[in-house]
């Protein structure tokens, strides 16, 4: 069995305000991503797949020689964004076309984000577990659990002053209604199943703090922060074991 | 004058981690950001808390809050031993007790949303007190779109979820807070509408999970301007 694996970098995802090569505790954000599923033993290759010719030039050749090549991807890849609960055909073509067309394809592959920077080894090797261990799931996401007191305003306008329960009612304890969840931007995915008929995506809860998504400048600092806590724990815990620490 | 009542009901035991409203972030517990951000604002004549724990009672007496016993039979919300009226009832002859009637003005403030700023909550009172249409008003942040639900068999669908239109353009969604401002007059008048006040994703941070507590404490250091960038951030909890 192959095991592939790759951090998406689109050229519009820069449009948010923040790029890959932001820097959080002196490594890029790309790097961070790359380290976590580089950690991963049983990632037979992994690359990093980009339509950024910034990328392609200059970090390119550093990832390289950390044994993590760049590959571009080709512009009919890039139409769309990576959707990892879409069931339409066009768009799961297309990522396994990208997939193909930049050497990984394989039985199992993780698609990972430069966005996620704290989605841990451990979750990523939970992710890879849960499909492997589901006979029919063809995706696993990593999800987070989502406050289900959500309205939206009458008329599109939130001065109108009046909201409409969603995935509320009056009334009704928040705690009646059914579970939301909010999925990250990474998915380890079967290769096979992925292309039956509406192929099933599942989720794996991952905590909180490995979930933020990095997108605009404000999301920085938290990101930051948490990482220093995890570096922190990290630090506990090699110097009670004397082991080396897992990402 | 109208009286204004601040009323937060703590569950010692802590309705979704263990000891939830005396978990500490920087050194406070939360029901005491809670108390103080409701004595802050400036506009509030008395904060109860109502609560069955002798410490959170214990914490509300130490900040100059009003402690009100709760029943044991009034801490579960479907124990069925009590309705949500019997509820309010048994708080408003307690309150009788202390304040000689009800407030004219209540403030609902739920411990979660500890990270309310006073001066929201002022601007909430500021806001209720001139929409004279609406029993009061609430506080909402906004959410980002892209969430999914889980089905029968334990796969996902797409809920406000729709990669092909840009995020900016998904019809907005709003999560109501626990923080509500209302006036009592116009609940009996009929007027019973909560009017939204959007507040920040920071201040409608909603505390469900110990997980959390990071985020909390994340949030507040940014707050005092306690950040530290280069080095990393020591641990909290309870």
């Amino acid at each position: 069995m192959r095991v592939t694996a790759s951090i998406i970098v689109l050229e519009r995802d820069a449009r948010d305000g923040v790029r890959w090569d932001a820097r959080m505790g002196g490594m890029r954000l790309l790097e961070h991503a790359v380290a976590r599923l580089k950690g991963l033993p049983l990632v037979d290759e992994l690359a990093v797949l980009t339509d950024c010719d910034a990328l392609c030039d200059a970090l390119g050749n550093t990832l390289a020689c950390a044994g993590v090549p760049v590959r571009r991807l080709c512009p009919t890849c890039t139409t769309e964004r990576f959707d990892y609960l879409t069931c339409e055909e066009s768009r799961i073509r297309q990522q396994l076309l990208a997939l193909e067309q930049a050497g990984l394809a394989g039985d199992v592959h993780c698609f990972g984000s430069w966005r996620l920077p704290l989605l841990s080894t451990r979750s990523w090797e939970r992710m890879y577990h849960a499909l492997l261990e589901d006979r029919i799931a063809a995706r696993i996401v990593p999800l987070t659990t989502e406050d289900p007191n959500l309205y939206t305003p009458l008329g599109g306008d939130v001065a109108s002053g009046r909201l409409f329960g969603v995935w509320a009612h009056p009334g009704r304890d928040r705690q009646e209604a059914p579970q939301l969840y909010r999925p990250a931007e990474a998915c380890v995915a079967h290769l096979g199943r992925i292309r039956y008929p509406q192929p099933l995506t599942k989720g794996v809860e991952i905590a909180m703090t490995e979930a933020v998504t990095v997108r605009t400048a404000e999301d920085m600092p938290l990101a930051h922060f948490l990482w220093a806590r995890q570096q922190a724990g990290r630090a506990c815990h090699d110097s009670q074991d004397g082991g080396a620490g897992v990402p | 004058m109208p009286t204004v009542h601040a009323t937060i009901i703590a569950r010692g035991g802590g309705s979704t981690f263990h000891r939830k409203n005396t978990c500490r972030v920087l050194g406070t517990p939360i029901i005491a950001y809670a108390i103080q951000t409701c004595q802050q604002a400036g506009f509030i004549d008395h904060v109860f808390v109502w609560s069955e724990d002798e410490e959170i009672r214990s914490i509300a007496r130490s900040l100059g809050a009003h402690a009100l016993e709760r029943p044991h039979s009034m801490v579960h919300y479907y124990s069925g031993f009590a309705t949500q009226e019997e509820w309010a009832a048994q708080r408003g002859r307690q309150i009788e007790v202390i304040a000689g009637g009800p407030g004219d003005v209540n403030v609902a403030f739920n411990c979660n949303n500890f990270l309310l700023r006073p001066e929201t909550l002022a601007a909430m009172h500021c806001q209720a007190r001139e929409d004279e249409a609406v029993g009061g008003v609430i506080a909402v942040a906004a959410v980002e779109p892209g969430l999914c639900l889980k089905t029968r068999d334990g796969s996902l669908f797409p809920f406000w979820n729709d990669l092909s239109v840009p995020r900016a353009e998904h019809p907005p969604l709003y999560r109501r807070t626990g923080v509500a401002v209302t006036f009592r007059e116009r609940f009996r008048n009929g007027r019973m509408a909560l009017a939204p006040f959007v507040v920040s994703r920071e201040e409608a941070f909603d505390l469900q999970h110990a997980e959390e507590l990071p985020l909390a404490e994340f949030y507040l250091r940014k707050r005092l301007g306690l950040l530290d960038s280069d080095r990393p951030a020591a641990g909290e909890g309870c």
